[in-house]
């Protein structure tokens, strides 16, 4: 496992790590734009590239523009914000509880928000769409509050947090069955938007998400140095002057309110904020000032590229993105096990 | 960990809980015959046992045909559920294992919902074995994949978990893919886990698995008592270590997968009942384990009856209900600091 303890170094050259960290964000940067092209390319009228980039860029109010710009762009864009959002917010539940295996699935925030956004769907059909993100954020905080208390108490082991991750996970996800269960008729809809996905997300999805995530994913950078001193235990982030309860208070709103923005438009993507902080660390170190928008970046790259694939494997047909990513992420988390314990 | 061995609770003390929960499961059984969507006096119920009444009566005929065969499958399936959570407990010393951290929860209900939803002609019988096979094919696989030069416990509990999470997804995606179909009902009930309409032939099919599985289970049930004092100290008393633990883990995948093929994947029971136990009666797995085994059967019929009688028009999943009491049970104990049984 890419240890999170604090410390680690793998480039002595302060330069060269400079370098390093420069080429992974232009890399990262390069594959998301990529990705967002070859996405906006996929669907039932076939165009091709030339026809995207320039549809993408001019608006000559040909039917090609109106669909890539009305209806494939802003799905793309959906899915970097999204997978952004759930990287970083991986990243902080992390640091937070010094504990590799935290990320938004297996702590049972993601579900938390998943169950209170169906109930509100079954509740209330005609809510308003901005207001997703707070009942997701509602319902993550309950949803994490088992696993944040237990870690806060005192320093458990990733096997631990990861068990009571579980529990509440399953718990809430007998809930929602059970509630999809006693009301009939939105089972469809509903049962898609639990897979986690971006299917027919159009620009007002864009626009409930970008301020969450720019205001999450910034403040999340900018608290980085926070980050970095809770890594190096209680006792000497208190010797360096932080007040420990107050920062963890913020950084796990933080982290729900991340989680929550990305749920409520997207419904509950799983393993996202596991593996992008991984192989951000794993690339460039523990210092959060760089594996935060490294996270961020990868995370949306692989939330894209995902998303390629969920309309590609069975066209026309499309399978919940969220599935695409729980495919590759299980046995991530298999490595990571092995690797572990 | 689990606690410390031997804890000093007397012959005397446990005879009363065993006594005490005997008593329960006697009350709940009376009550439970008679209570449904018609209520049946306990005197009609018992000459209906005893054969008082005559040919085609019909309180008769709901006692004996309905609510008897669904009573004894609810006891055995708690019963199953709740001993294979004790052995999972103790084999991977940590109080929040479960069958469903084994994968064998997902696995059945993985299969199932293949048979119910992608191949609907099949014969409806088969789903039972389906879900079986399901069940004990993902809990091979997670224990061969968490194998590296034997199983630890640790890498065991995150191989389950990270198993689980891929039948989960594959379970999403074949009904989101099939939401059209007609039985998507019939498979989110199936994965909720209910009693609903299950008969005799069900508890012909579950008996064997229920009796073979229990009675072993009891045998063996001092090998987890070894393994609780840790590796070294086991193998220093002359165990081997992973035949044990792959005897004991094969039990307790045989166990729930064989009641999750029936009632679908009851949640809760194999993760509460057990805590609860040890709790009453001290960490002793020759104890624990048949008391576990009562109070689980004890669990499911009081959540069946509640799921059978608070709307009667609407059949709630059981193990809506079993999650519903279990979860709070579970949540108060792991935010308490400083326990005997530390999570």
């Amino acid at each position: 496992m890419t240890s999170i303890q604090a410390g680690r170094q793998p480039h002595p050259v302060a330069a060269l790590h400079f370098g390093l960290f420069g080429a992974l964000i232009i890399g990262g940067l390069v594959l998301l734009a990529l990705g967002i092209i070859v996405d906006t390319n996929v669907g039932i009228v076939d165009m091709d590239l030339g026809q995207v980039t320039r549809a993408l860029l001019v608006d000559d109010h040909s039917q090609a523009r109106t669909i890539i710009w009305e209806l494939r762009f802003p799905r793309a864009l959906v899915a970097a914000l999204v997978g952004g959002s759930l990287a970083v917010a991986g990243a902080v539940m992390q640091a937070l509880t010094r504990n590799p295996l935290a990320s938004p699935s297996l702590t049972g925030v993601s579900a938390g928000a998943g169950f209170a956004v169906v109930l509100s769907l079954v509740l209330w059909p005609a809510r308003p769409l901005g207001l997703t993100p707070l009942i997701a954020f509602v319902g993550g905080m309950a949803g994490g509050t088992v696993v944040f208390s237990l870690a806060t108490r005192s320093v458990v082991t990733p096997v631990r947090l990861a068990l009571a991750g579980f529990a509440t996970a399953s718990f809430l996800l007998a809930m929602t069955t059970g509630l999809l269960l006693l009301s009939h008729d939105t089972v469809g809809t509903v049962y898609f938007w639990l897979a986690g996905g971006v299917a027919g997300r159009g620009w007002q999805h864009v626009e409930v998400i970008v301020p969450w995530a720019v205001v999450g994913i910034s403040t999340a950078f900018i608290m980085s140095r926070q980050l970095n001193i809770l890594l190096l235990g209680e006792d000497v982030a208190r010797g360096l002057g932080i007040s420990t309860g107050r920062t963890r208070v913020i950084l796990m709103f933080l982290a729900v309110i991340l989680t929550a923005a990305a749920v409520g438009v997207a419904g509950p993507i799983g393993f996202v904020g596991l593996i992008a902080p991984h192989v951000a660390r794993f690339l460039i170190g523990t210092d959060h000032y760089r594996v935060i928008p490294l996270a961020a970046v990868f995370g949306a790259t692989l939330v894209v590229w995902a998303d390629v694939g969920a309309r590609n494997v069975q066209r026309p047909l499309e399978i919940p993105v969220g599935i695409v990513i729980a495919m590759l992420g299980g046995p991530f988390f298999l490595f990571l096990a092995r690797r572990n314990a | 960990m689990i606690g410390r061995l031997p804890q000093s609770r007397t012959t005397a003390w446990w005879l009363v809980v065993v006594g005490g929960l005997l008593t329960v499961v006697a009350v709940a059984v009376v009550v439970s015959l008679g209570l449904g969507q018609v209520n049946i006096p306990v005197g009609d119920v018992w000459a209906a046992l005893t054969g008082g009444h005559e040919e085609g009566n019909l309180a008769s005929r709901i006692v004996l045909d309905l609510r008897l065969p669904r009573l004894a499958l609810a006891l055995l399936v708690g019963a199953q559920l709740a001993v294979s959570g004790a052995i999972l407990q103790g084999v991977t010393r940590n109080a929040l294992a479960s069958p469903d951290l084994l994968g064998v929860t997902a696995g059945a209900g993985f299969v199932a919902v293949i048979l119910v939803l992608v191949i609907p002609d099949a014969p409806r019988a088969l789903l039972p074995f389906a879900a079986l096979a399901g069940g004990a094919a993902s809990g091979t696989i997670v224990y061969l994949i968490a194998w590296k030069q034997g199983v630890s416990p640790e890498r065991l509990a995150l191989t389950g978990i990270a198993v689980t999470a891929i039948f989960q997804a594959a379970v999403t995606a074949v009904v989101t893919l099939s939401v059209e179909n007609n039985n998507v009902q019939l498979a989110l009930q199936w994965l909720t886990g209910s009693l609903y309409g299950r008969g005799w032939e069900d508890l012909w099919l579950l008996l064997p698995w229920s009796v073979a599985g229990i009675t072993v289970a009891l045998v063996v049930a001092h090998k987890v008592n070894l393994l609780l004092l840790g590796d070294h100290v086991a193998a220093g008393l002359g165990m081997r270590i992973e035949q044990a633990r792959m005897t004991l883990v094969g039990i307790a995948v045989m166990l729930a997968a064989s009641a999750v093929s029936i009632t679908g994947t009851v949640a809760f029971i194999g993760l509460v009942i057990p805590h609860l136990v040890r709790l009453l009666i001290g960490a002793d797995h020759r104890l624990v384990l048949p008391v576990s085994a009562i109070a689980g059967a004890i669990l499911l019929l009081v959540a069946d009856d509640i799921a059978r009688t608070v709307v009667p028009s609407l059949e709630i999943p059981a193990g809506l209900l079993t999650a519903l009491i279990g979860a709070p049970y579970f949540i108060y104990l792991i935010t308490r600091s400083k326990t005997r049984i530390s999570v």
